[in-house]
């Protein structure tokens, strides 16, 4: 049988729409904002060999599970487990999950008798027990702490609920009525791909689709192969320090080494830290994720290459089970996905930067700032969780400077709008814009992270955050600087300045802790990691110093201090001295 | 010579298997090969091949760089 190009293409885009229907369905009929509005979730298709065909990727951190979870799943249970109208449900570190709060579920699809393939999606369920509201523990000590864990099963047996199964889960998970809407979400996108697939097939005979996703599969490699080959041979290092995990103030470091030869990648972690006792650790399928995005950043930033598991056989890894990027039993993991992996991705890029200095960039800010918390609604009596991210700077590039306020390096979330978030949690905005100065100077200069500052409106709210880079900012390359901080601060009512949460609650890092109660009136005001500059400050445009100052990203200190750009404030209108930028970029080039 | 094996587990058992290159969940099927008295689980061929050829010269006891620590140790 053969396929021509223009039905090839056609097979394609109607298999990628259905992913996207898929997607659409999860985000229209989801409960939680952390769906609805963060976006924190990606559905995919697969063959009858679990192998990826077409996918809807919000999330790029889930990047690397996808090509590995479902057929992992298939794979240990054995394809003669299951029969159609079965879904099942797994959110197994160990198994192949990105952290427990990313559930995978799939579904396998049968046209008449015949398995056609399978459909799955991955999201982020927003609580689901374990010692913090919001499930994410930042000290949490092993995996039984984040939460409760699902082995591939079924929660769907032949059209009918498990309930044994349902009824565990919803026992388990502190607001059950959201994981109830959330899980069928997940399930209604299941059966939208069910329906759309068999219209496929009526369409198109399955076998001729079978050959069609087989040879789009050999497309996608010869393509990545091509840009692969494109690049220098050679081995690329390097390495860094990740300041804590959350139970110890110890830092820990990650070492790769990246081999470039022919139309081949091998990305080797061997030699980092081993394992560490907090919840930094990050889980195979996440570093798995970290690497491919870096891979595709370098070769195919547009996204032109289809993504299927073609593309991933020119890709190669070693992540050696035990350390701390490929965790084991009973080893926790919250936190290496939201903020270890971008870290990783911005590590694989550093390394990249030597081969390919103009395609990289520099490290963004490296977290998601995860702000979790819950309690007794005041309105409605109700308890309430939520899973709460920000947006950090990302790096600066030969290109361009580092965007803004990103949810996140590597998860492309949305962020919550004011109103949905005020409208839903006892919290009132004070505060919420980029911070100036964050996005380290460069020729393009690093991203803006935010800042936000939230006034506690109920009796009581039970906050963790897990967040990163308070101690260690993220790297500026080529001449640039690093980028800003994060920092947590909170004013306790009655109190007259804002202090730290190690000042205020003797926790043990400043920006990883678990279970602090806030009081009415409690103000807390965080300001996210910002992104590294790329390239000598001092060649950086004046005018385009002069628009950063306008548009108070930089201010006049900084445009002096760190670009030797001298503007005055002219009122409403800064004023560029072009004169005077010249003679001190001149003195202070020749002082160094 | 590596070998095939299909790892038996009862369904209460929840231990799982790494590669031992590549650190990757084995699921069901685990090629065994044999390195100094010691059974390793690998993926599968390819992943033995990359241990054999890439990972034991890197970092093994007879790697290149353990031998020129030795060197200039003496």
């Amino acid at each position: 049988m053969t396929i021509d190009t223009v039905t090839l293409n056609i097979i394609h885009n109607a298999l990628t729409n259905i992913a996207s229907e898929m997607a659409l369905v999860m985000l229209k009929t989801s409960y939680s904002t952390i769906f609805n509005e963060g976006l924190d979730f990606t559905t995919v298709l697969l063959d009858r060999n679990g192998d990826l065909i077409a996918e809807k990727n919000y999330t790029p951190s889930m990047m690397g599970a996808i090509p590995h979870t479902v057929k992992w799943a298939v794979e240990e249970k054995g394809i003669e487990h299951f029969h159609p109208g079965d879904v099942l449900v797994h959110n197994d570190c160990y198994r192949g999950g990105c952290h427990l709060p990313e559930h995978m579920m799939m579904r396998p699809i049968y046209v008449g008798e015949q398995l056609m393939g399978f459909a799955g999606n991955i999201g982020h369920v927003a609580e689901i027990g374990g010692k913090a509201p919001g499930s994410f523990a930042a000290d949490a000590t092993d995996i039984y702490q984040e939460g409760l864990r699902l082995p591939p099963v079924k929660l769907i047996n032949r059209g009918e609920y498990v309930e044994d199964v349902w009824r565990i889960v919803l026992a388990n998970h502190r607001t059950p009525r959201n994981t109830w809407g959330d899980f069928h979400a997940m399930i209604g996108s299941l059966e939208i791909a069910e329906r759309r697939m068999s219209e496929l097939a009526q369409r198109y005979d399955p076998e001729l689709l079978s050959q069609a996703t087989s040879l789009l599969m050999d497309y996608s490699e010869r393509r990545l192969r091509a840009e692969i080959a494109e690049l220098p041979d050679g081995e690329y290092s390097a390495s860094m320090l990740v300041e804590d995990d959350g139970v110890t103030a110890d830092p820990f470091e990650i070492k790769v080494t990246i081999v470039i030869k022919g139309d081949e990648i091998i990305a080797d972690f061997t030699g980092t830290s081993p394992q560490v006792r907090g919840p930094m650790n990050c889980t195979v399928v996440v570093v798995a994720s970290a690497i491919y995005n870096a891979v595709f950043s370098i070769t195919d930033p547009h996204s032109t290459i289809p993504r299927n598991s073609g593309c991933y056989r020119p890709i190669t890894f070693i992540a050696p089970a035990g350390s701390v990027v490929n965790v084991v039993h009973p080893g926790p993991c919250v936190g290496g996905n939201t903020d270890l992996q971008p870290k990783l991705i911005d590590l694989l890029l550093r390394a990249f930067s030597q081969a390919v200095p103009e395609r990289s960039a520099a490290s963004s800010g490296g977290s998601s700032s995860n702000f979790l918390f819950g309690g007794v609604h005041p309105e409605t009596g109700a308890y309430y969780t939520n899973y709460h991210f920000d947006g950090h700077g990302t790096g600066g590039t030969a290109r361009k400077d580092g965007n803004d306020g990103e949810i996140t390096r590597h998860s492309n979330c949305r962020n919550t709008p004011i109103e949905v978030f005020e409208g839903r949690y006892p919290f009132r905005t004070l505060e919420y814009r980029l911070q100036p100065d964050s996005g380290g100077p460069g020729e393009h200069r690093g991203g803006l992270s935010t800042t936000r500052t939230l006034e506690v409106t109920a009796d009581e709210i039970t906050l963790s955050c897990l967040f990163d880079r308070s101690k260690i900012p993220g790297w500026g390359l080529f001449g640039g600087h690093d980028g800003g901080l994060s920092e947590l601060r909170v004013k306790r009512h009655g109190d007259d300045e804002f202090r730290s949460f190690v000042e205020a609650y003797h926790t043990v890092s400043p920006s990883k802790f678990t279970n602090v109660l806030l009081k009415r009136g409690d103000i807390v005001r965080y300001v996210t990691p910002g992104g590294g500059g790329y390239g000598d400050p001092f060649l950086r445009d004046p005018e385009a110093v002069l628009d950063d100052v306008r548009n108070g990203w930089v201010t006049c200190k900084s445009a002096r201090d760190d670009y030797g750009v001298v503007i005055h404030d002219g009122g409403y209108e800064p004023v560029l001295d072009l004169n005077a930028t010249t003679e001190l970029r001149r003195t202070r080039t020749q002082a160094a | 010579m590596g070998r095939w094996v299909e790892i038996q587990r009862s369904w209460h058992d929840t231990a799982v298997t790494n590669c031992a290159l590549c650190g990757r969940l084995v699921p069901r099927r685990v090629w065994l090969v044999e390195f100094n008295g010691q059974e390793l689980p690998f993926c599968n061929e390819e992943c033995e091949g990359m241990y054999r050829d890439y990972w034991l010269p890197k970092y093994g006891p007879n790697a290149e760089s353990a031998t020129d620590a030795a060197a200039s140790d003496s």
